[in-house]
């Protein structure tokens, strides 16, 4: 599904990846693991298009979208959250949903003012969608709030559910459970695991919850000092030498 | 004094206003929508007039023919300006719009035997002649007058003719921008606004969302430097200084960002402020001669633009829960 | 008077201007984020401050630059305590610091055309002097401005390279957060940076004032952009950069008129060079010419 090789990229002399090469299958859920600088948002930066490798690429089912801006990346079906979710505060809820729709006439000036008809029936599919994640992610009660009054927690679902509005085929999350109580973590995970199950996604996430990890991952890449130290289940990489050694030796 | 009780004036200030107006619903397209700095602004509304007049005069076209011209010229000059300068960071777009609004003036104040220089449009058809361009205006105004004399009478001026016009083509705009702001296009526009990364992320192209901002706003620009150019006869470099740019900002501000119907609001207080000013006879406002009152306006402006940004940057119809500047 | 030494003499002394103005505007942009359109408008008041206090003594050009370096300072320190302050409280963003200071420039420009007049001034030199000192042929205005800017130019070069003050400028400047982590006193290094900015505005005012002959309240405006030209070709928050930057594009600017350049720009298109300058810059490199890409 997704592929990268060689993934290099420097910043003022550090190395924050440093030759990066795996694959994702498709439809699995595969979690990025590392202690902190090792490289993982820098790595989801490179894949989605918000930043430039120095060299090495990556493909997405085949094509080599390496050099594409991220605004087609997304149009291939790679969408990605952010770790401070980048809800729109000046739009409400059902607006910040609306707004991901992909393909909409409505947003194109020349069919909006020409053939309006088709933006107004696209309208009406997206409302519905809208809704339908509105009651996946039970955020009924905030639904015409503005985003900005949201709680942190809101804001990720709303991330969350936004991402799904894009009609992705890969998901790229970053650390989603990251400052959720744990309630709201569990239902998380459970939506990530329906992601795969039910809507057939492939999940590409960043997460430091390792117990979380354990639980849903297909397979877990370990990174660390920008470099893959290991890659395989759970179990094995949990187990792995280097892993451990990793993350005892950030916590000098 | 008696001027302030004559309606004619106030026709004639409302003209501006309306102007203003229009130039400022560009702006806010521009700003308030898209969050583009753009302080080139004057220079769109150069382009509109000046390729009209030349037209007019200099290649004899009808001055309706040469108005669309005019409108249809400046939207691929905008897509070019915008070609490389809509990728800047905010304050590296405002040094350049402004740089490219300069560079406009200083090709009209020196290229004479384009744009007549700095005499301005008198001198189009070379020095010793006097050049006009405005008469298919002003029968076309004559008309009108003509229709609603027997109702009105004496107030169916030239002026109030123009009032008219120009407040009709102001309403027609902001009935437009309400419904492309309304629209799932002008929803992109506010993701844009607030954070560009996550509207990429969510697969926008946000330099054609920009480019299509920019148009529209530089758009309603010519059209203004049309109308000035209808209304005055006559123009010259001197219109379309910086300062014309700075006023748009002020009645964007103070009207709200990103509220259409605020734009009015804030170019009608713009014009009273500015015209009303030649009214303060009494003292100690009559110990000043014109001049000094002038540049008092202009103080009471810059003022009136730094109390707004610390008191009240939402403007006067903004919410402060949707303010643009972060 | 077009042949090219002249010329690259009067190069370095409007490139001396632009590099003394710059160094304010570069600290500025570079520290507090703010582009500072009334910086221009603090060259004017300085001009008119220099032309005052020179009056003041009987024709005093000395009484008349230290007057005018000093007030200006005044007037910068004074807007940041009363205006910059505040609004850095309030969380203003860049677009509303942008804007205020547009206020405070028309607010500045005003008050001297209201208080100064619109006709032209100009300092007691005699415009009929003129000095030929080998190839060159100097106006007495400039007899007296280039020594003062060389020496100028020299004292900021000093000023940030050798002086605790400096250093800490430069900190603030490359980066802020870590500075004040550091231990640096922000707000005490801010009314420096406005110290500074504004007596060097004033100062080059004056010279400005001195060169042009005869100068109005607009002369500030007619200096700003190609003032932020300079800026952004040294690199915004490098006080050296804006040193060497207004020096080329002063010398870049005079040399274009140059006959020998397929005829040369005309003498009237000189700011336009500037402003080509300042959007090409942008465009191409907006890190200026010496500058790192820095991630946007």
């Amino acid at each position: 599904m997704l592929s990268v090789d060689g993934l290099r990229k420097y910043y003022d002399g550090i190395r924050a990846v440093d030759g990066v090469t795996f694959t994702i299958e498709a439809e699995a859920i595969t979690t990025l693991i590392g202690p902190n600088g090792a490289g993982k948002t820098t790595l989801f930066d490179l894949i989605s298009g918000f930043a430039s490798p120095d060299s090495g690429s990556v493909a997405l089912e085949g094509t080599d979208v390496t050099h594409l801006p991220p605004h087609e990346r997304a149009g291939l079906g790679m969408i990605r959250t952010f770790q401070q979710p980048r809800t729109i505060t000046r739009l409400t809820v059902r607006e910040n949903l609306a707004v991901a729709a992909p393909d909409h006439p409505g947003e194109r000036l020349a069919a909006l003012l020409i053939r309006g008809g088709a933006s107004r029936r696209r309208e009406a599919a997206v409302a519905e969608r809208v809704d339908g994640y509105i009651e996946l992610f039970g955020l009924e009660r905030v639904a015409d709030d503005l985003a900005g009054t949201l709680s942190g927690g809101q804001r990720k679902l709303l991330e969350m559910a936004r991402a799904l509005m894009a009609e992705p085929r890969l998901l790229l999350l970053d650390e989603p459970l990251a400052g959720v109580n744990p309630t709201l973590a569990r239902r998380l995970e459970e939506l990530i695991l329906r992601l795969r199950d039910e809507f057939g996604l492939t999940v590409l996430l960043i997460e430091h919850d390792l117990p979380a990890v354990m639980r849903i991952s297909d397979r877990v890449i370990a990174l660390d000092q920008g470099r893959v130290i290991a890659t395989g289940s759970p179990g094995d990489v949990r187990s792995h030498p280097a892993v451990i050694d990793a993350y005892l030796g950030s916590d000098r | 004094m008696t001027e302030i009780l004559d309606p004619q004036f106030w026709f004639f200030v409302a003209v501006t206003a309306g102007i203003y107006t229009i130039l400022g619903l560009g702006l806010q397209i521009q700003f308030g929508f898209a969050g583009l700095l753009n302080f080139g602004h004057v220079a769109f509304m150069a382009i509109g007039a000046y390729t009209m007049a030349i037209l007019v005069v200099k290649a004899g076209l009808s001055l309706w023919v040469a108005a669309i011209c005019a409108l249809v010229v400046v939207v691929p000059v905008s897509l070019l300006v915008g070609l490389p300068t809509l990728r800047l960071r905010a304050d590296y777009l405002a040094m350049t719009t402004l740089a490219f609004a300069e560079i406009v003036r200083y090709v009209a104040t020196n290229e004479d035997g384009l744009t007549g220089g700095s005499q301005g449009t008198i001198n189009l058809s070379g020095p010793g002649t006097t050049a006009s361009y405005n008469r298919e205006w002003l029968d076309f105004v004559e008309v009108v007058q003509g229709w609603l004399s027997p109702i009105l009478g004496d107030l169916a001026s030239r002026d109030f003719v123009s009032m008219l016009i120009v407040w009709v083509i102001a309403l027609v705009a902001i009935v437009v921008l309400q419904v492309l702001v309304r629209s799932p296009w002008g929803r992109v526009l506010k993701v844009i606004r607030e954070d560009e990364d996550a509207a990429a992320a969510l697969g926008k192209y946000v330099f054609r969302f920009k480019q299509q901002a920019l148009a529209i706003g530089s758009l309603l620009a010519a059209v203004a430097g049309l109308l000035h150019a209808f209304q005055f006869s006559f123009f010259s470099p001197a219109d379309f200084v910086p300062l014309v740019t700075f006023n748009v900002w002020m009645i964007v501000i103070l009207g709200g960002t990103a509220r259409n119907w605020g734009v009015p609001v804030g170019a009608v207080v713009f014009a009273i402020l500015y015209a009303g000013t030649r009214f303060l006879d009494f003292a100690p406002f009559s110990w000043l001669d014109p001049d000094e009152r002038a540049y008092l306006r202009m103080i009471v402006i810059g003022l009136a633009l730094i109390l707004l940004m610390v008191f009240r940057p939402q403007g006067i119809l903004g919410r402060r829960d949707e303010m643009v500047m972060e | 008077m077009s042949d090219l030494p002249q010329l690259v003499l009067n190069g370095l002394m409007t490139g001396s201007i632009l590099a003394i103005g710059a160094v304010g505007v570069t600290l500025v942009l570079g520290v507090l984020r703010l582009l500072h359109v009334a910086h221009g408008d603090t060259m004017a008041f300085g001009a008119y401050a220099g032309l005052f206090f020179t009056g003041l003594v009987g024709d005093n050009l000395a009484v008349g630059l230290v007057g005018a370096v000093v007030t200006s300072a005044a007037l910068a320190v004074l807007v940041e305590y009363v205006l910059w302050r505040p609004l850095r409280r309030r969380r203003a963003g860049m677009v509303g610091l942008l804007l205020s200071s547009i206020g405070v420039a028309l607010v500045l420009r005003h008050v001297l055309f209201w208080v100064a007049g619109a006709d032209p001034k100009q300092y007691p030199v005699d415009l009929m002097r003129v000095y030929e000192v080998g190839p060159f042929r100097l106006a007495q205005s400039q007899v007296l401005a280039l020594p003062v800017a060389v020496v100028s130019i020299l004292f900021v070069g000093w000023l940030f390279s050798r002086t605790a003050i400096g250093k800490q400028m430069r900190a603030l400047s490359d980066d802020g957060a870590l500075a004040a982590v550091a231990g640096i006193d922000v707000n005490r290094t801010i009314v420096v940076i406005w110290i500074l900015s504004g007596a060097l505005a004033g100062l080059a005012g004056v010279l400005q004032g001195l060169v042009q002959n005869s100068f109005n309240p607009n002369l500030g405006f007619q200096l700003l952009l190609p003032v932020f030209a300079a800026v952004i070709l040294g690199g915004i928050g490098s006080a050296y950069g804006a040193l060497a930057g207004g020096l080329v594009l002063g010398l870049v600017m005079e040399v274009s008129t140059w006959q020998g350049f397929l005829g040369g720009v005309p003498a009237s298109y000189k700011q336009v060079v500037a402003f080509a300058v300042l959007i090409l810059m942008l465009l191409l490199r907006p890190q200026g010419l010496l500058g790192k890409a820095r991630l946007r």
